[in-house]
């Protein structure tokens, strides 16, 4: 009706087309990381590219040198598996010594995941963390889903901060280009051993630093990622009750525990959205590239594996064993959510880090499947692209504001168990936490504090620690990423620059999203695929082959 | 007659018809307050029965505060419904003195550059400009983290305009005729004719605006860098987003547990009650008869 | 018959009894109208310092446009960005489907608000029509993820309505997921939210009506239908064509945010329209040079449909939105 598409929309904008459709696209993007698996690993490399066609050689990655950690209750892994501790110390050794800050403002753009802070007069976390610093901490924060609105005004408009974070999760279009005009290039500070001056920078592994890394130089600090993907849980009393098993073993078995829960008359189904990601990868289909000996590169579309897959998938859609809301249901994680835990649905299949929505309510009994190849054996597990955000500071010349800048980020990066990590994590004492069996607890004011969003602009390997949580789910997260571990497979393309990626990347995923989604739901016969491979090699899959070919003869 | 809102001369209505409109207006009634009732009931229901229910819940069985506790405490909700209303209040008032000015001052058939002054007003209708043009020139005035940059930019819709002036336009001439005779300027005939010949028109625009400005999250967010100053929509957005991460969680410590799909309806109880208070304010100007009472006088 | 004169709507007539213009000195027509002009300045300027300046931005259409760039620094391309959605087929597709859905709009959705408001009209008792006036609008405010959703929980695969059917050994039926239906869904769906809201002004139109229309007509005898040929649709119909005209300038434009919640569920082959097909080739890729492009296609068009609509309009004896 064109009294709410005018006059609603009157007071903010002229009800115009352009700026609707850009209103909305902030909102789709808050749509998007929830619709359906595909996006989980959708964006993830969007934030790469490294070595520019015209750059010379790169320079070396910063030199790793492990933080010391305190014993954990169950160590974690150099290939990605997170170290388990049942609580946070509270008496950490202190990693970062002397003055940081100058006592000037330090003003930062930052995602922000929860609610805007309470300002920093209301807050004694924050007051702590300015006298820490020795700064005036501003933060900018940009509500995480609007970023993509939001951050490009501000690039045109010069108004960017001095100090900026961009999640690496949206495709920040042309960032290394970004990166060259606008931010400082911090490889005179942080590559090879100069990183040694700020060690808990040096802590962060080459996974996450890959993502700062832009045309073979260093421009942004990476915030670490784990190196897994999705999960599938597993509803235990939910197959339990069907009488099936909930570790499968190859696609015949996993097909009859999807029958075996499924129970229309009880409005109980094996899955609610698409699992397509999870068929490729039983399929051993490769994480987006493969690059072959002879140095060309050629796209997971175009493997043997991909269209048996998604035939696959599309006749375990058809068997009826996926709630019958499936196709609404695909872009509403809430639903879906609250459907697992009420055990209508068996399976959930999402990112690694919904373990903590799903072991949010401590009723919920699950358990996390392992995958499993379509005859036995291992499926492959795709990675992610090591880190979720980076910060950047602004083109300066000045080196003692970048030395103040990567102290600052030194800092913030302290890992688990020092004394600064403690905290970044849980502020002051009585106020923002306090101790319960010598176990340190976030209060609601502390939770509520922590939306300053500062401990997420920087950091190395994360870990497993919730005091508070759902007992055991931490050891069972642990026990999952040790047998996927020989199962990890990267994108050998996720770092390195294609032109044609980086100015179309997006509409081209979302092509083959389409294309996905319709073969799922039964709307496209599996060999339609074809088509639409084809179409998305002469649409620019093609020039990103070669162009990823020439980036990474050029690299090495 | 028993009934004293009819008119004498409407008769005495069929049965039938009585019963059919009864029944049509129970089922619209019905139509329209389901939804509603399901976003007041599940911000009162209990996580379990939501769970249950898969997201959304008809009828409370167990009524739980916790949601809206939860939204007001330590928060700056409170807070940004008060900016919320003042830049409602202050951007309706605005916009509407510029679109019934305009209106009144384009309706004039003849009047000097009446046609390229509406053609102007008229092509905002088809050609809007991109986010980031209008980002620079708010900036350019100095309206960045104002409040004004809230209001004034979307203050003046052609669609508002052309509807205003749409109704001017059915005033009786002669009204105006006779005001000219008798030497009326046009400032005069505005205050004492097309204003309160307008009211039942103004009424409806002004509740567009003041639902637009109310609505509009869109604006701080591009505007607005000091979080302090966010309107409800904004910090409400923020809230609602929350649910949706999964980009950021458990792994991090510190990591607060997505607030539950209670506190996201809740939020929406919260933020459509004051607008709806709005209405009904409005409506005793949309009664019938104004015209009459206003020739006569 | 004052009265009758005084119904809310131009008449060819009534316009041109004006003074005839022309024929003024420009300086005497300055110092008559100049309070006039004085009025619209404000709006003007407004409208000048918002959407005309920024709308010279709107070169972006013929550039690479890279904001860190900026205007100066960003590359021309021609007419690049234009032909890349001319000549690709799923533009075109999704133009077909906006179109077809503008038209079930304006067919289903258009006369609803309508009716409701003449529904609302002829209620007589007091205490009804003003809450059913209240609450007519309520489901506007809701997002269309919670309409989609309730929509979900009521005709959904697994919804109550299906739900009934299989308990009772009947066939399930799909339409969340359905693309054929897809089309009329959206339009239920859009009627829902927003025919309510519709009425508002309509309820404004039957407002400015003058009762003593109706008292004189059912004196003549005239009964409930005819009272309302005669004199509730004329009196609304100033408005009724002027809606009409300014929704077919927007043909091109149907609700971006409730077909993007939905487009996955159906396919973009009935759900790609317009707005989502800019969006996934254009706006996911930072390109601001398609989406701007775009942009002004849908003036153009829309600058068209107006001004046809307008004519038409004028055949027909009515001011629609702009009159020579």
């Amino acid at each position: 009706m064109e009294i709410r598409n005018r006059s609603g929309f009157a007071a903010s904008d002229e009800g115009l087309s352009r700026r609707n459709l850009l209103r909305s696209a902030g909102l789709a993007a808050a749509l998007i990381p929830l619709s359906g698996v595909l996006a989980a690993c959708g964006s993830d490399s969007g934030g790469g590219g490294a070595a520019a066609p015209a750059a010379a050689k790169g320079v070396p990655l910063p030199t790793y040198v492990p933080p010391v950690k305190p014993k954990a209750l169950l160590e974690g892994s150099a290939e990605g598996v997170m170290d388990v501790y049942a609580s946070f110390p509270m008496d950490g050794p202190r990693t970062v010594n002397g003055t940081i800050g100058d006592g000037s403002d330090f003003n930062v753009l930052i995602m922000t995941y929860g609610q805007p802070s309470p300002p920093v007069d209301q807050s004694p976390y924050w007051q702590l963390l300015n006298k820490e610093l020795n700064l005036n901490v501003i933060p900018h924060q940009v509500p995480y889903a609007d970023f993509q609105t939001k951050f490009p005004a501000l690039v045109a408009g010069d108004d960017l901060p001095e100090f900026v974070s961009v999640p690496l999760y949206e495709n920040v279009a042309r960032l290394p280009q970004l990166a060259e005009a606008q931010f400082t290039d911090l490889s005179e500070f942080l590559s090879g051993d100069a990183v040694k001056k700020y060690p808990n920078l040096a802590g962060i592994q080459k996974a996450g630093w890959l993502n700062g890394y832009l045309n073979g130089r260093i421009y942004g600090v990476p915030k670490s990622d784990p190196v897994f993907s999705t999960q599938i849980y597993t509803k235990t009393d939910v197959i339990k009750a069907a009488g099936a098993n909930p570790q499968p073993t190859n696609l015949q078995e996993f097909k009859d525990l999807a029958k075996a829960v499924t129970n229309a008359q009880a409005g109980v189904y094996a899955f609610g959205g698409n699992i397509a990601d999870f068929m490729m990868m039983m399929f051993g289909v490769p994480n987006k590239w493969t690059r072959k000996a002879d140095g060309t590169f050629v796209s997971a579309w175009e493997h043997e594996a991909f269209i048996p897959a998604m035939s696959e998938l599309a006749d375990l859609y058809k068997s009826g064993c996926f709630h019958p809301d499936t196709p609404t249901l695909m872009t509403n994680k809430v639903q879906r959510d609250a459907l697992f835990r009420s055990g209508k649905l068996a399976m959930l299949y999402d990112g690694n880090r919904s373990v903590g929505i799903v072991a949010d309510d401590k009723d919920v009994v699950f358990d996390i499947m392992v995958p499993f190849g379509k005859d036995g054996g291992n499926a492959v597990h795709w990675t992610g692209g090591g880190a979720y955000a980076m910060t950047m500071i602004k083109k300066t010349t000045d080196k003692k504001r970048i030395d103040m800048f990567l102290r600052v980020l030194d800092y913030i990066a302290a890992p688990f168990g020092s004394r600064e990590s403690f905290i970044m994590s849980y502020g002051v004492e009585g106020v923002d936490y306090e101790v319960k069996d010598g176990v340190a607890v976030l209060t609601t004011r502390g939770q509520r504090e922590q939306d300053l969003g500062l401990a997420y602009i920087a950091g190395g390997p994360q870990v497993l620690c919730d005091p508070q949580g759902a007992p055991g789910v931490d050891k069972l997260n642990h026990d999952w990423q040790q047998k996927v571990v020989p199962m990890l497979l990267d994108n050998p393309a996720a770092h390195l620059y294609s032109e044609t990626f980086n100015a179309k990347g997006a509409s081209l995923q979302q092509q083959m999203q389409d294309a996905v989604t319709a073969v799922f739901l039964g709307r496209e016969p599996a060999s339609g695929l074809t088509a639409a491979v084809q179409k998305w090699k002469t649409g620019g899959g093609d020039k990103m082959a070669k162009e990823y070919a020439e980036a990474a003869a050029h690299a090495g | 007659m028993s009934n004293p809102g009819r008119p004498v001369w409407l008769g005495k209505p069929k049965p039938v018809a009585v019963a059919l409109k009864a029944l049509a207006l129970v089922l619209i009634s019905a139509v329209v307050i389901f939804p509603f009732l399901v976003v007041v009931s599940t911000s009162l229901a209990t996580k379990k029965q939501i769970d249950a229910n898969g997201g959304y819940v008809l009828w409370p069985t167990q009524i739980s505060f916790e949601a809206y506790h939860q939204i007001f405490n330590g928060t700056q909700v409170a807070r940004s419904i008060v900016i919320s209303v003042g830049v409602t209040v202050v951007g309706t008032a605005f916009s509407l003195f510029c679109t019934v000015l305009a209106a009144y001052g384009l309706s004039r058939r003849g009047s000097l550059f009446q046609r390229g002054l509406l053609s102007f007003v008229l092509l905002t209708l088809l050609f809007g400009p991109g986010m980031i043009p209008v980002y620079l020139m708010v900036k350019q005035l100095g309206m960045l983290d104002s409040y004004w940059s809230l209001i004034i930019p979307g203050a003046v819709s052609a669609f508002n305009i052309v509807i205003v002036r749409g109704f001017i336009q059915g005033i009786p001439k002669e009204l105006f005729d006779a005001a000219r005779i008798d030497g009326a300027g046009e400032w005069r005939i505005l205050r004492s004719i097309v204003l309160p010949l307008s009211k039942a028109v103004i009424a409806v625009v002004g509740l567009f605006l003041a639902v637009g400005y109310w609505n509009n999250y869109f604006s701080p967010l591009l505007y607005l860098n000091d979080t302090q100053k966010w309107p409800l929509q904004l910090v409400m957005r923020t809230f609602v987003l929350q649910n949706n991460v999964t980009s950021t969680a458990h792994a991090i410590p510190g990591y607060v547990a997505p607030p539950a799909q209670s506190v996201q309806m809740a939020l929406v109880a919260i933020a459509t009650l004051p607008i709806l208070c709005v209405y009904p304010f409005l409506t005793k100007h949309m009664s019938k008869g104004m015209l009459t009472g206003a020739v006569k006088g | 018959m004052a009265l009758k004169q005084a119904l809310p709507r131009v008449t060819a007539e009534g316009s041109e009894s004006q003074i005839t213009p022309q024929k003024m000195p420009f300086l005497a027509r300055l110092w008559r109208d100049a309070p006039l002009l004085v009025m619209v300045a404000p709006a003007a300027i407004v409208l000048l310092l918002f959407t005309y300046i920024p709308l010279l931005g709107s070169v972006v259409a013929w550039m690479d446009y890279v904001p860190f760039l900026g205007f100066t620094g960003s590359d021309w391309v021609g007419w690049d960005n234009f032909t890349a959605l001319f000549s690709d087929q799923a533009f075109w597709s999704a133009v077909w489907n906006t179109l077809q859905i503008t038209f079930l709009q304006l067919l289903l959705f258009f006369p609803v608000p309508i009716l409701l408001a003449v529904l609302l009209n002829t209620v007589a008792v007091p205490m009804a029509k003003n809450f059913v006036q209240s609450v007519i609008y309520l489901p506007h405010f809701l997002s269309w993820v919670i309409i989609i959703a309730l929509f979900q929980q009521v005709l959904g695969g697994a919804g109550v309505v299906n739900r009934f059917l299989i308990t009772h050994g009947l066939t399930p039926f799909e339409v969340m997921s359905n693309p054929d239906t897809f089309k009329l869904l959206l339009t239920t769906q859009a009627i829902w939210k927003d025919a309510g809201w519709g009425t508002i002004i309509f309820l404004a139109a039957i407002a400015a009506i003058d009762p003593g229309l109706y008292e004189s007509a059912t004196m003549d005898g005239a009964g409930a239908w005819r009272r309302f040929w005669h004199i509730t649709l004329p009196g609304m119909r100033p408005i009724i064509v002027l809606l009409l005209i300014l929704r077919l300038g927007d043909s091109l434009t149907v609700g971006f945010e409730q077909i993007l919640l939905q487009r996955d569920a159906v396919g973009p082959g009935s759900a790609e329209v317009l707005d989502t097909f800019v969006y996934y080739n254009g706006v996911v890729d930072g390109s601001w040079g398609t989406a701007t492009a775009a942009g002004l296609i849908k003036g153009v068009v829309s600058l068209f449909l107006v001004l046809a609509a307008n004519k038409i309009a004028h055949r027909f004896g009515e001011e629609g939105v702009y009159k020579r």
